[in-house]
């Protein structure tokens, strides 16, 4: 009873295996078939070949034989015709049908071919304010101009070069406190009692230009586990914002709590990036470390004196909830010695955007909401000071070359959190073509520690040479 | 004992065969429709293809979505029409994603751009090029709008599958040949219809059209656009309805992502019809393949001509 059973079991199994084979077998077997079938004509086609080819080869043979007798005639009427094609032009292109290669097809020399991307960024920035007490309310000229040299190293890498030339900015508000330094240790520029900065201390109506080597760096761009590798100096990876270069703001100021937390220019600094793609696929989710020699000129950090290094950490998060709509959301942290290297400090950052554009007149309509938060602590011994800073920048696209957008933001300084200041910016965009932009901003500012204000800056931006990648 | 032994050999037996019969697909991405088509008659079973761009997308705007990264690391093959028409979003996508083998001059990056005879190719000094709006510096990328480049592009695309799957040649081989038949058939066909309106005369919205008018023989007399990338204005607008009126054009041809209205206002003007074409596959409905484009193609431009 029990060996019925089992070879019971054993009929079921075999079965069941049958059929499975059988289920699979028909596209081996018949692509087997499908195989041999062509084997044969393949085949046969290569006997025909092979006859065709031998008789090629009797026909060679036989000319060969009277060919070996007329020789010295030939060579004669050969030497004639060579000599005559070196004597005629040759024929005109157009009466020849051929494939051009991409150099054959430009009038651009080689060599300009071998060039890097080159690009040039000019921007001019009109300013104003209603500031009483200055002398001089409205500014004029040449706000940054970029030189940009980007290429392929080689199949590994690509390097970036970005040259600054703009003229030092000074804030329209700084805090002032008579038992510390300025902030902005570049700054010696005296204050008047409201808060307000002198724009011209000296009365020489002087803003000379600089020169700065803003970014600089080589990117490795396959290293093991998903990881790619930066090094030289470069923007971190802070917020948002901080990697964008400021013709590139959709606002015509680095947002507040920027200014007061890192520097007008933003978080620069040099060492070693490294970029990891999570290797998930279920959304993007990048993780970029970094390590940087401390910057100069930042309001929260500075070089240490000891072996003591920046460190940046930031975790990027990106949704398509569709296909028009897209959702990102980071977070970060910076921790180094402090500004005034009596102790540590870090930063918290974290930022989020919704992103609508329908993707068939992309061209035409977008929305777009950024929010940023920045949470700081600097220690200072047993000592720590906690402040915060926000931004909210909503930005609405009316037509083809046309944008609008609305912010509102909040900031506290990193050594004083009783005081703080907030601005409410209107900002239109006329994005004439792909190289050339028009913005005015309207921005209404006020604070605790200084009489509100209003200022408007109106900026052109325009851009010669490679075209640059879209901003997304 | 002896029962069981025998049911692991079944066992063993049966997984050896069900893998003999599955074998991996080559992940292909390409940037178009088109070009997903083409790479999907040429691999057939052998490859799974996604298009980046939708059929209904400008290609030149294409947003560079992170996400997009996700897909490009995964690919086997990269597909991109190339001479700078996805310029604006391609390589920063390719250096993010990780994936050596579709990076520029990888082994599975095709730039399908090659061997094709190019028009308007620009004369002008580079440092001026820019004078004449947002143009391409090689020449006008819209090649693959002209049939008989659709059979280069598969023979380029022919021969990268084969160098990378040279065990299936034979198979992409005789895709490549049924390929080049049926387009061939085909071009016979949309000759004769186009035949009697040989030299007719079109508006367009912006210049993609070079290679598909050199094919049907027609002639664009004039674009909404004031200039590549250039928005049409009022001015420009009433100098095209003159040029429309006194040549006799019968038909504006607009895309989908552009704006209609401006080639509408025209058409109305010059007692013309506004004809949606079709740019690529997919961008308008039941345009499901190459050859489908041009069916839909001729037939839209021969009833406007009517």
């Amino acid at each position: 009873m029990y060996n019925n059973a089992l070879s019971r079991k054993f009929k079921i199994i075999l079965c069941a295996t049958l059929f499975f084979c059988i289920h699979n077998f028909p596209t081996t077997a018949s692509a087997q078939s499908k195989k041999d079938e062509s084997v044969s004509a393949q085949i046969e086609k290569l006997n025909q070949r092979i006859k065709e080819l031998e008789s090629l080869v009797k026909k060679g043979q036989e000319i060969s034989h009277k060919k070996s007798m007329s020789d010295s005639l030939d060579n004669l009427a050969l030497k004639k015709e060579v000599a005559d094609v070196l004597r005629k032009k040759t024929e005109k292109a157009s009466t020849r049908k051929t494939l051009r290669t991409r150099e054959q097809n430009t009038n651009f020399p080689v060599s300009s071919t071998m060039n890097p991307g080159i690009s040039v960024i000019g921007s001019f920035l009109g300013t104003g304010n209603n500031i009483d007490h200055l002398d001089r309310n409205y500014g004029i000229g040449l706000d940054a101009t970029e030189f940009a040299f980007r290429a392929a190293v080689d199949p590994y890498a690509t390097a970036d070069f970005f040259v600054a030339v703009h003229k030092h900015k000074d804030p329209l508000v700084a805090f002032h406190d008579e038992d510390h330094d300025d902030l902005d240790e570049h700054d010696d520029h005296g204050l008047e009692e409201d808060g307000h900065e002198d724009l011209d201390p000296h009365g020489h109506g002087e803003n000379p230009l600089e020169f700065e080597l803003e970014e600089a760096f080589v990117t490795l761009l396959n290293m093991p586990f998903g990881t790619q590798v930066k090094a030289g100096k470069f923007r971190t990876k802070f917020g948002k914002l901080n990697e964008t270069h400021p013709h590139a703001y959709n606002i015509l100021d680095l947002p507040i709590m920027y200014q007061n937390f890192i520097s007008r220019d933003g978080f620069i600094d040099q060492g070693v990036s490294v970029r990891w793609l999570l290797p998930h696929s279920a959304f993007f989710q990048e993780l970029t470390f970094q390590v940087t020699d401390g910057p100069a000129g930042n309001a929260s950090f500075a070089r240490g004196d000891k072996n003591e290094f920046v460190y940046n950490a930031h975790l990027k998060n990106y949704f398509d909830l569709s296909d028009n709509l897209s959702l990102e959301a980071g977070l970060g942290m910076i921790s180094g010695q402090n500004a005034e290297k009596s102790g540590s400090a870090q930063i918290w950052a974290g930022d989020i955007t919704i992103k609508w554009k329908p993707l068939q007149r992309n061209r035409y309509k977008s929305f777009e909401w950024t929010t940023e938060f920045m949470q700081s602590r600097q220690n200072h011994g047993i000592e720590s000071i906690n402040s915060i800073g926000w931004f909210s920048h909503m930005r609405y696209q009316t037509q083809k070359r046309i944008f609008l957008g609305v912010m509102a933001e909040y900031s506290e300084f990193p050594e004083f959190n009783t005081y703080n200041q907030k601005a409410y910016s209107g900002i239109i965009q006329f994005l004439a073509t792909e190289f050339q932009k028009f913005e005015l901003q309207g921005r209404y500012n006020k604070g605790n520690f200084f009489e509100s204000f209003y200022d408007f800056s109106l900026r052109a931006v325009f851009v010669i040479g490679a075209h640059g990648a879209h901003q997304y | 004992m002896k029962r069981t032994s025998l049911s692991i050999l079944y066992l063993s037996l049966v997984l050896l065969l069900s893998g003999a019969a599955v074998q991996a697909e080559l992940n292909v991405v390409t940037t178009t429709t088109d070009l997903a088509d083409i790479a999907k008659k040429i691999g057939g079973n052998k490859v799974k293809t996604i298009a980046l761009a939708k059929g209904y997308q400008d290609p030149h705007f294409v947003d560079a979505k992170p996400s997009t990264i996700l897909k490009l690391k995964r690919a086997d093959v990269f597909i991109q029409v190339g001479l700078d028409l996805e310029i604006g979003w391609v390589p920063s996508l390719l250096e993010a994603a990780r994936n050596q083998k579709i990076y520029f001059g990888g082994p599975g990056y095709i730039n399908a751009s090659q061997n094709i005879e190019l028009l308007e190719i620009p004369k002008e000094d580079p440092a001026y090029m820019r004078a004449l709006g947002d143009i391409h510096a090689y020449g006008n990328p819209h090649y693959w709008l002209d049939p008989q480049n659709g059979k280069i592009i598969a023979t380029t695309i022919c021969n990268r599958f084969k160098k990378l799957e040279p065990e299936n040649s034979q198979f992409f081989q005789d895709n490549l040949d049924a390929f080049i038949n049926r387009l061939d058939a085909a071009i016979v066909g949309w000759k004769e219809k186009l035949a009697p309106y040989k030299g007719r005369k079109i508006i367009a919205y912006h210049n993609s059209w070079p290679y598909f008018a050199a094919f049907s023989n027609i002639e664009i007399e004039g674009f909404i656009e004031v200039k590549p990338g250039i928005p049409p204005t009022a001015r420009h607008l009433i100098s095209l309805i003159k040029t429309g009126k006194s040549k006799s054009i019968k038909t504006v041809i607009i895309s989908p992502y552009f704006d209609e209205r401006p080639a509408e206002v025209v058409a109305e003007k010059i007692g013309a019809q506004a004809v949606a074409i079709a740019p690529s596959v997919a961008s308008i409905e039941g345009i499901d393949s190459y050859i489908g484009l041009f069916d839909y193609n001729v037939k839209v431009l021969i009833n406007s001509f009517k």
